[in-house]
């Protein structure tokens, strides 16, 4: 083993083994710690070693622009040790600068659950595109597939850690399946290459993306010269782009945009440029099915009213007018809404298990298995808040099943689910018992029946047809009424 | 024709030259995701009436009241100074005007949808303020921020942009200080609530049952969203 030691700015020193032939990538060479949980990055090009442009940009990065270490820690202000600890798993986030053999990055690996544990790609990177193309997924074990609400989670947090990003006025600039690793097993990802961050009007992108994620402004006009004003440059709203397609194909299992329309050019590099650039056009778009692929089992309306609104504003309004494109908080907020509608596919051997209700037809869209559970009908919890007093608005849906819990972000409409909703204690679980629906309190302290019983803990509340009460009798908390939705018949 | 009382919400957008970068973006961020929060709400979707004032070197008045369905988020370019106190002055003027407009049911100053009242008794809801800056004001600010404090507003609420924050500005601007930084969705929708006593539930009378006695107990490994 030949460890050789790198010297970091700040005076320390970290081992690494040297070998001959490096993981590489575009722009840095990547070496091992002795125990592999943290890389050596070194870039290719020695001129970048030069340029004290890019040493100011890793410093930025690693302090003020930093979400994994809290601001007593030199991270970025307003940032608490809770929320630092909470974004350490989602970026591999640099930790050093390393100044000696020459410039490079310390980053922390990322763990075991983002590697393969069977088959003929055991210890091998779980790079999206194994699970977002139809064709791969069949190569893989069934083991490692994960379940579809896993995808809509690690979705969650893919939106998550881009907004978290945005709102710091940061951009990736490079969002791609080869950038944010993912587990559709546990539900998560990890979002790399962080040394690239995009400072809009300071630091500028060091790639143009990767094909199949650049948006088409950029594709459109990357033949222009860097400095001329018409040449669009990777940015948020970029990144808004490339996030709407990795969501589309994690949910979808195809491309928003490669359809069976090709263009006359030149060279391949000319006819992807109108393909996906100039020319891009939704394989879905409503009034022009000229780009509409044959296979569309699962049209992007099955995702639910949430996603679908998003997916129009990215690939029809949005596709060619950046500013349209739905930001990154908007699609965290319609993923996290959608979770609430899952119900559970009744065909055991269904590679996705869950689907979005659609009261439309109960039928599994993925295996077409119609719904046909144990019960005759299943809770629908329809949420409301109140507008001026005494005055109950809509505010969303929850489907209820055997064992499904609410937590405090459906009684109380101030909290949402996220890193700063630490309480995730289920505040009562649904039943089917005995031929009836039951809402069975655990942790609400003033949940009363219509007829101004309380039901407290551990006690029931029977779900009838219409049933309207109120979750708590606290400040900002929801009016709930009960529609049983028929299954059988 | 029936009025639906407006909730003004003023933006007080910092353009200085400090913003560039990183702050700039942030407040771009900011703006879609309140866009979004009152978009997603029925309540908020048909009263809000956003308008938006710049201020760098100056304070300008760039969108007046407008619908939210006609509304457009602001170009945003940075340069000049930071004359915090001229924009507090000029949200003092639309505020005063818009009060003035408010009890009798008509359009109030500045706006462009037109008047849709028609009896008097009406009411606008008091307007929301939202100032997102990085807290380098160059002018004298202080005593406008007083003044403002004496205003009838709903809420001011200042929102931190960017990296290098100087939250003591912010905290003497407002009671409420956000880091955009730390945005979630919904995370505006708290500002937009309306004062409620402990209200009453609009319940139907359907007979009940008391707890079955065997219930199983809860489940052992429960679905949480991340």
């Amino acid at each position: 083993m030949n460890y050789q030691k790198a010297l970091l700015q700040d005076g320390s020193t970290v081992e690494y083994e040297l070998v001959d032939d490096p993981p590489s990538g575009s722009m840095k060479k990547t070496y091992f710690s002795p125990d592999r949980s943290y890389v050596v990055q070194f870039y290719h090009d020695a001129a970048v070693g030069a340029d004290p442009q890019r040493r100011e940009r890793l410093e930025a990065i690693l302090t003020r622009y930093n979400p994994t270490l809290s601001e007593a820690q030199g991270g970025a202000k307003g940032n608490s040790p809770t929320q630092a600890d909470y974004y350490k798993n989602l970026f591999c986030w640099p930790t050093g600068i390393v100044v000696k053999p020459q410039l490079g990055i310390v980053a922390p690996f990322y763990p075991s659950n983002f590697f393969f544990k069977q088959g003929s790609l055991k210890n091998h990177e779980k790079e999206g595109s194994w699970f977002s193309r139809t064709k791969a997924r069949r190569l893989l074990p069934a083991q490692e597939l994960g379940s579809w609400d896993k995808y809509l989670e690690f979705c969650i947090l893919m939106a998550r850690s881009v907004r978290r990003l945005h709102q710091a006025g940061l951009a990736h600039s490079d969002l791609s399946t080869k950038n944010i690793l993912v587990d559709p097993i546990g539900g998560q990802c990890v979002v790399l290459d962080i040394d690239s961050l995009v400072v809009p009007e300071v630091f500028p992108p060091d790639v143009l993306g990767t094909p199949g994620y650049i948006a088409p402004e950029v594709l459109a006009t990357s033949t222009l010269a860097l400095r001329d004003p018409k040449r669009k440059h990777p940015g948020a709203t970029t990144d808004q782009h490339a996030l709407a397609v990795l969501i589309y194909e994690y949910l979808l299992l195809r491309h928003p945009l490669k359809g069976p329309k090709t263009y006359a050019a030149q060279t391949a590099e000319e006819q992807e440029r109108l393909e996906m650039g100039e020319k891009a056009l939704f394989i879905e778009n409503p009034t022009d099915q000229s780009n509409r692929s044959r296979e569309l089992k699962v049209p992007y309306r099955k995702l639910g009213s949430y996603l679908s609104d998003l997916i129009y504003r990215a690939f029809v309004k949005g596709l060619h007018s950046p500013n349209d494109r739905p930001a990154a908080i908007e699609w965290e907020r319609a993923l996290i809404k959608t979770w609430d509608l899952l119900l559970p596919c009744s065909n055991p051997t269904c590679a996705q298990q869950w689907f979005v209700y659609d009261p439309s037809g109960l039928r599994c869209p993925f295996c077409g298995t119609r719904l046909r559970p144990a019960w005759p009908t299943f809770p629908l919890l329809k949420l409301f808040r109140e507008g001026p007093p005494e005055v109950w608005r809509p505010d969303g849906e929850v489907v209820l099943w055997h064992n499904h819990s609410l937590f405090k972000w459906h009684v109380f409409t101030g909290i949402f689910p996220g890193p700063d909703s630490r309480d995730k204690t289920p505040q009562a679980y649904c039943l089917f018992h005995q031929g009836e629906w039951w809402l069975v309190n655990q942790n609400l302290f003033s949940l009363i029946s219509p007829e101004g019983d309380r039901i407290g803990q551990g006690e029931a509340l029977l779900l009838t047809n219409g049933l309207k009460f109120r979750l708590s009798q606290e400040p900002e908390s929801r009016t709930v009424e009960v529609e049983l939705i028929q299954i059988s018949g | 024709m029936s009025y639906s009382p407006k909730l003004p919400i003023y933006l007080l957008l910092d353009c200085s030259s400090s913003m560039s970068g990183a702050p700039i973006e942030a407040v771009r961020q900011g703006v879609k995701a309140l866009l979004a929060d009152l978009r997603s709400d029925q309540q908020t979707l048909e009263t809000a009436h956003p308008a938006v004032i710049l201020f760098n070197s100056t304070a300008r008045y760039v969108s007046p009241i407008t619908a939210l369905e006609d509304f457009h988020e602001p170009t945003l370019e940075t340069g000049g100074t930071s004359a915090l106190g001229a924009a507090l002055r000029l949200l003092g003027l639309c505020l005063e005007q818009q009060l003035a407009g408010r009890s009798t049911g008509g359009s109030t100053g500045g706006s462009t949808g037109g008047s849709t009242g028609g009896s008097a008794g009406h009411e606008d809801w008091y307007p929301l303020v939202f100032i997102m800056t990085d807290g380098y004001p160059t002018d004298y600010w202080q005593e406008e921020a007083l003044k403002l404090k004496s205003k009838k507003v709903g809420m001011v609420v200042a929102c931190a942009a960017g990296d290098t924050t100087n939250l003591e500005v912010l905290q003497e601007l407002a009671e409420t200080v956000l880091q955009l930084n730390s945005l979630y969705p919904e995370s505006f929708k708290t500002y937009f609530r309306w004062i409620s006593d402990s209200a009453k539930t609009k319940s139907t009378r359907l007979p009940n049952r008391r707890t079955p006695p065997d219930l199983p107990p809860p489940p052992l490994r429960v679905r949480v969203v991340p």
